[in-house]
Parts: C-alpha cells; sequence; structure tokens
C-alpha cells in the first residue's frame, strides 16, 4: 500500500505476536512506513524550503508571528523585556483592558529590563465625544506617551504598530484604540508619536490606574 | 505575589525570552518613576455609566 498522506491519513495493518513474515507482509510493513515517512518530511519541508505546500515554506510567509503574551490582573504596569529584536522592523502590540478607575492608558520603551524614562516622548492622541467635542491630548517632550486607549471599569483596547524600535535610531508608533467609558466617553482614538532619542529597545511599558485585567499580546510582521 | 503589597506599586514583567512571568513590588526607583506618571496623568472624568448626549 502506498501512503495516503497528506490527502488523507493512512490505516496500518499491525501484526500481532501470532503474524508470520508473510502476513503480513513483513516488506510491505517496511515499505508503507517508508512512504509514510516520506510524505511526511515532504509535508513538512526542508529548512528554507521553497515548496509552496510544505509547512515550513507556509510558516515563513505568514503575515503575523505571535511573539509573546502576558496578562496582569492586579498593580499599575506591565512591562515586556526581550521582545523587540532585529528578526522583525514592524510589531503590532494588541491591549485589551479593565481597570478600576478610567485611566488613559500611558506607554514608555524599555531596554535592558528599564524604561526610557528621559522627557523625549512626543505624542498627539485625538477623540471626539459622543457630543461632537473634540478632545486632543499632546505633548512634545514628555516622560511617557499617551496611546489611543482609555481604560475604565467597562473593557476596552488598542492596537499599535511600533516601527524599528530595535534599531539604534528614534522609534514611531502609530495606532488605534477605544474608550471604555459611556457617560463621559468618546467615540475611539487615534495617534502616534516619536521617541525623540537614538537608541535600541527590546521592550516597552504599559502603565495604568490599578488593573482589573490588562492582556498583551506582541506580533512580528513579517519583513518579507 | 505577595498580598500584602501595595497595589498600585505592583509591576507584572513578562520576558519574552523565557516566557517567564513575574508579578512583584516596585523597586525604588521605579516606584518613584510610578508616582510620577501618576501626578503627570490625564485627569479624566469617572464614567457616570449614562451617555452624555441622548440615545
Amino acid at each position: 500500500m502506498a501512503t495516503n498522506f497528506p490527502g488523507s491519513l493512512d490505516s496500518f495493518t499491525n501484526p500481532t505476536s501470532g503474524s508470520t513474515l508473510d502476513s503480513p507482509s513483513h516488506a510491505s510493513q517496511h515499505a508503507n512506513i517508508n512512504d509514510a515517512v516520506e510524505a511526511l518530511e515532504a509535508k513538512v519541508g526542508v529548512d528554507g524550503s521553497a515548496v509552496t505546500t510544505s509547512l515550513d515554506y507556509k510558516v515563513a510567509q505568514q503575515g503575523l508571528t505571535l511573539l509573546a503574551r502576558s496578562a496582569a490582573t492586579s498593580g499599575t504596569v506591565l512591562s515586556f523585556d526581550n521582545v523587540f529584536s532585529s528578526t522583525f522592523n514592524v510589531y503590532r502590540i494588541a491591549i485589551v483592558v479593565n481597570v478600576t478607575s478610567a485611566f488613559g492608558l500611558q506607554m514608555r520603551m524599555r531596554s535592558g529590563g528599564s524604561d526610557s524614562t528621559g522627557a523625549n516622548y512626543r505624542y498627539v492622541r485625538t477623540a471626539y465625544t459622543y457630543g461632537g467635542t473634540l478632545e486632543q491630548s499632546y505633548s512634545a517632550g514628555d516622560t511617557k506617551w499617551n496611546i489611543p486607549c482609555i481604560a475604565s471599569t467597562n473593557n476596552a483596547g488598542g492596537v499599535l504598530d511600533v516601527y524599528n524600535p530595535y534599531s539604534a535610531n528614534k522609534t514611531t508608533y502609530s495606532g488605534s484604540g477605544s474608550d471604555g467609558r459611556v457617560g463621559s466617553g468618546t467615540g475611539g482614538l487615534v495617534g502616534g508619536g516619536i521617541l525623540n532619542t537614538n537608541a535600541s529597545h527590546d521592550g516597552f511599558s504599559l502603565i495604568s490606574s490599578t488593573i482589573n485585567s490588562l492582556i498583551v499580546s506582541v506580533y512580528g510582521y513579517n519583513n518579507g | 505575589m505577595d498580598t500584602t503589597m501595595d497595589d498600585q506599586y505592583v509591576i507584572t514583567v513578562h520576558d519574552a525570552t523565557t516566557g517567564e512571568t513575574v508579578t512583584r513590588a516596585m523597586t525604588d526607583d521605579e516606584r518613584a518613576q510610578h508616582d510620577a506618571d501618576m501626578e503627570n496623568a490625564e485627569v479624566l472624568p469617572d464614567d457616570d455609566d449614562s451617555p452624555s448626549v441622548g440615545v
């Protein structure tokens, strides 16, 4: 029997303790296993495979790679270390948050286990209230970014793209998010900023009021 | 986590290399920075859980 894999799963006949070498055929047993292993190798693919049906090729072509996911259920800060590297140029940070009191999430870049705390963070964050009033938060020299996500006792979230954080150059970000407040809330926020100092960063910190739940996933964009 | 820690001075750190997440009390420097962050934070109105505009 030639292998059916990967079109369908094989069903092999196992010999029993009383089986003779010709039933099932001993030679066929080896041949079937050999065929199945070769089919598995072909499906997995060699390192750097150019075969488009191989798993190695498909994994290399995927758009986003999950690099880290973590959560906090207490405290006021969630930090990530060693998540940015030379492997990717652009990173996506996905946030879901619930806190004890309304708070505009803040973010700082981080390196070697410490936040970059200089007054070099420039940002703009814009939103409209449900009454149509424009609300802006901005700075040309803060010690952190006010990112576009306002946490509250209702669930809120945001997605940020961070550009070239690991290179020894200025790091920028852009993104959008929601506002968990109802009565005093805004209908979503957009924003972006730059860390106006030339330095490599391997992580970041999110700063909040007291956290009920903060879940953060970090992805790397395929460089293509 | 030490349940005696003041919750506002608790930090959770995730190391993407090891996959390890540690929740601990802030160091003195981290605590001072957090105080400064809170002092300079936006003042946002608490949610009254009712729409400010009629629906």
